[in-house]
C-alpha cells in the first residue's frame, strides 16, 4: 500500500503576514494584490476572517461588508515563495518524492525510506489495538490510522514541528496521510487548521465520504455537483450505485474519475518537482487601479505585459505562435458590468478574435502587436478594469528559428543586450520609450506556480 | 503602517555565521530587536536584498540590507 503525505499551509499568504508582523496576530486580515488595494480581490484571508464568512477570491468590498474590521495587507509574493522554498527543502530531507501542486500544497509519497528509532514512537501517546492505533491528542476528535501509516503519522509531527522551528511559529499546516493523493487531500481538509488526519483504508474511505457534501473532493467542482444533484445523486453513497457506463455516458472520460472517487480509488502517481510538464504557456495579466478607456494607457499596459511574458520567455529559451487577449469591463457604481454580452459570468470577454497565430516568437513588441489587434477588434469603447495576455503553442528556442536578415539579426542583438542590462539592474531599466513614466507593474501574489520551478 | 525607505545605522551580530540585525537607530532611538519573525529576499536584477521583519517592545519594523551596496535600510514601521 502506498503512503502518501499531503501538507497544506493555513491560509498561508495570512498567515505568512501574521509571521512577520506579529501585530497582525489573532486578529481578521486579508491578503490584497500589492499596490493595488482599492481594486483587487482578496488573495488570502487569515483563519479569524474566514470566521466572519470572508473568503480567498472575495472582492475587497465583500469582504468588508462581512468583516468592517478586516485589516488589509498588501500582498508580496517574494515573502510566500522564500517560505515554501523553505518549507521544500525540509521535505526533500523526508522523501525526494514531492509534488508542488501549488504554492501552499504538496503531495509527499514516502518508501519507508526513513527509519525512525522505535523509541521515538511515544508509546503513551496512542492506543495499539489490531490495526488502529489513535493517537492521544487525536483520540477525542474519532481520528484514527493504523500501525502502516505510523511511520508517515511521525514524519508529519516533525514537519509540523520544524515548520514552526525553521519558518516560523505562527506558520501551521494540516496533513493528510492515506494510500492515495485524492484520500491524502480529503483526509487534510477534514480538520483545520493545523489537523493531522489518517485516513487509513478503504473501509475507512467509505465512511469518510458517506459523511461529506459531493463537492468536498478535489475534482468535483459545484458545476458537476449540480449536474449530479440533477441526476437525483446528492451524496456518496447515491453515486456509488451509478453503473459506470452511465457516468461516462453522462461525463464522458470524466466519468471515470467520478466512478473511482466514490470509491476512494485514485492510481495517479506523484509527479516529483523536477519531472513537471512541460510549461503549456506564459501569461501575464494586470488588474488597473480604476476603470478606463484610455487608448494610450491600455496600449502601454498591454505593452508592458507583453514585454514581461517576453522576458520569461526568452529566460527559459522558449518561442511561443499563439497569442491570447482577455479584458474585463469596468462595473457600474452598482456593481453590474457594463456591458453584458459576450461576457461570461465573471466579466471576462471571451468574443471571436481573443486569439491569433504569429510566427513563432519571444519578442515582447512582436506579442504586442497581435494581442493589440486581437484587442481592438474585441473592443467596444467602454471603460475596462483588467487586462491579460499569453503566448503558448511553445517550443525550444533552437538555432533553427534564427534569421538569415540583418534586421532580425540586429533585433536580437539589440533584445539581448536589453536582457543583459534588465537582468542586472532589474525589469525595465531600460525599456520601450512609450513606457517611460509608467507605473511598475509588480507580481502579484498567486498560489499558481505556472512556470515556476523550485531547485531545493 | 508607516512605509519608508530611510538609510539607518545597524549594529548586528552573527549567529550561526548568519547576519542578524541587534539594535538600529531611527529618529534619535536606539531600538533593540527582541524577536526576528521572519527573513526574506528580493532581487533588483542581480541585486540581492535582506528584509528582516523584526519586533521589539510590542512594536514592528522592517528593515532591508542592501547586499551590494552593504547599507541598511527602514522600510516599515508600525508602533503604538
Amino acid at each position: 500500500m502506498r503512503t502518501i503525505l499531503h501538507i497544506d499551509f493555513n491560509s498561508y499568504f495570512a498567515t505568512v503576514e501574521q509571521q512577520a508582523n506579529p501585530r497582525l496576530r489573532g486578529k481578521p486580515i486579508g491578503v490584497t494584490g500589492g499596490d493595488r488595494m482599492k481594486r483587487t480581490v482578496l488573495g488570502a484571508a487569515s483563519v479569524e476572517a474566514k470566521k466572519f464568512g470572508v473568503k480567498t477570491g472575495m472582492q475587497i468590498w465583500e469582504a468588508k461588508k462581512l468583516c468592517p474590521n478586516i485589516i488589509l495587507v498588501s500582498g508580496d509574493s517574494d515573502k510566500y515563495l522564500e517560505c515554501t522554498k523553505r518549507f521544500l527543502t525540509i521535505l526533500k530531507a523526508y522523501s525526494p518524492y514531492l509534488e508542488v501542486f501549488s504554492i501552499d500544497e504538496v503531495f509527499m509519497e514516502t518508501y519507508e525510506i526513513w527509519d525512525p528509532a522505535p523509541s521515538v514512537i511515544p508509546a503513551k501517546a496512542g492506543i495499539h489495538t489490531n490495526h488502529l492505533w489513535i493517537p492521544d491528542q487525536v483520540r477525542d476528535d474519532n481520528i484514527k490510522t493504523t500501525c502502516d501509516f505510523a511511520n508517515a503519522y511521525l514524519i508529519a509531527q516533525q514537519i509540523k514541528s520544524r515548520i514552526r522551528s525553521e519558518i516560523g511559529e505562527w506558520i501551521t499546516c494540516s496533513i493528510g496521510i492515506s494510500y492515495n493523493k485524492l484520500m491524502a487531500k480529503l483526509a487534510g481538509s477534514l480538520q483545520k487548521p493545523d489537523g493531522l488526519v489518517v485516513i487509513a483504508n478503504p473501509e475507512e474511505t467509505v465512511k469518510i465520504l458517506d459523511e461529506i457534501a459531493l463537492d468536498e473532493i478535489c475534482g468535483i467542482g459545484g458545476r458537476i455537483k449540480v449536474r449530479l444533484n440533477k441526476m437525483g445523486i446528492f451524496h456518496f453513497k447515491q453515486l456509488r450505485q451509478v453503473p459506470l457506463e452511465i457516468l461516462t455516458f453522462q461525463f464522458k472520460s470524466y466519468g471515470n474519475f467520478l466512478y473511482n472517487a466514490a470509491r476512494g480509488i485514485d492510481e495517479s502517481p506523484i509527479i516529483p518537482f523536477y519531472e513537471k510538464e512541460e510549461i503549456q504557456s506564459v501569461s501575464h495579466r494586470h488588474t488597473i487601479d480604476h476603470d478606463t478607456d484610455d487608448l494610450r494607457e491600455i496600449k502601454q499596459i498591454l505593452l508592458k505585459l507583453t514585454e514581461l511574458i517576453a522576458r520569461r520567455a526568452r529566460a527559459k529559451k522558449l518561442v511561443g505562435k499563439t497569442v491570447n487577449c482577455w479584458f474585463r469591463y469596468g462595473l457600474h457604481p452598482r456593481g453590474e458590468y457594463q456591458v453584458t454580452f459576450s461576457v461570461h459570468p465573471g466579466g471576462v470577454f471571451t468574443g471571436n478574435g481573443m486569439q491569433i497565430t504569429i510566427q513563432y516568437t519571444n519578442d515582447g513588441l512582436e506579442i504586442f502587436q497581435a494581442a493589440w489587434r486581437s484587442f481592438q477588434s474585441m473592443w467596444n469603447g467602454s471603460k475596462i478594469r483588467m487586462i491579460g495576455v499569453s503566448i503558448s503553442n511553445l517550443k525550444p528556442q533552437t538555432p533553427q528559428n534564427l534569421s538569415f536578415l540583418d534586421e532580425v539579426k540586429q533585433k536580437e542583438v539589440i533584445i539581448k543586450a536589453l536582457d543583459k542590462i534588465n537582468d542586472k539592474y532589474g525589469e525595465f531599466t531600460l525599456k520601450r520609450a512609450i513606457l517611460l513614466g509608467t507605473p511598475i507593474i509588480r507580481r502579484t501574489p498567486n498560489p499558481f506556480l505556472t512556470d515556476r520551478r523550485f531547485k531545493v | 503602517m508607516l512605509e519608508l525607505t530611510e538609510p539607518i545605522n545597524v549594529w548586528v551580530f552573527f549567529k550561526g555565521g548568519t547576519l542578524q540585525p541587534h539594535t538600529f537607530f531611527w529618529k534619535q532611538r536606539q531600538i533593540k530587536v527582541e524577536k526576528i519573525n521572519l527573513v526574506h529576499t528580493t532581487k533588483n536584477g542581480q541585486n540581492l536584498i535582506f528584509h528582516f521583519s523584526v519586533s521589539s517592545g510590542g512594536n514592528f519594523y522592517k528593515l532591508a540590507f542592501d547586499l551590494e551596496s552593504l547599507k541598511w535600510f527602514l522600510e516599515a514601521v508600525e508602533e503604538g
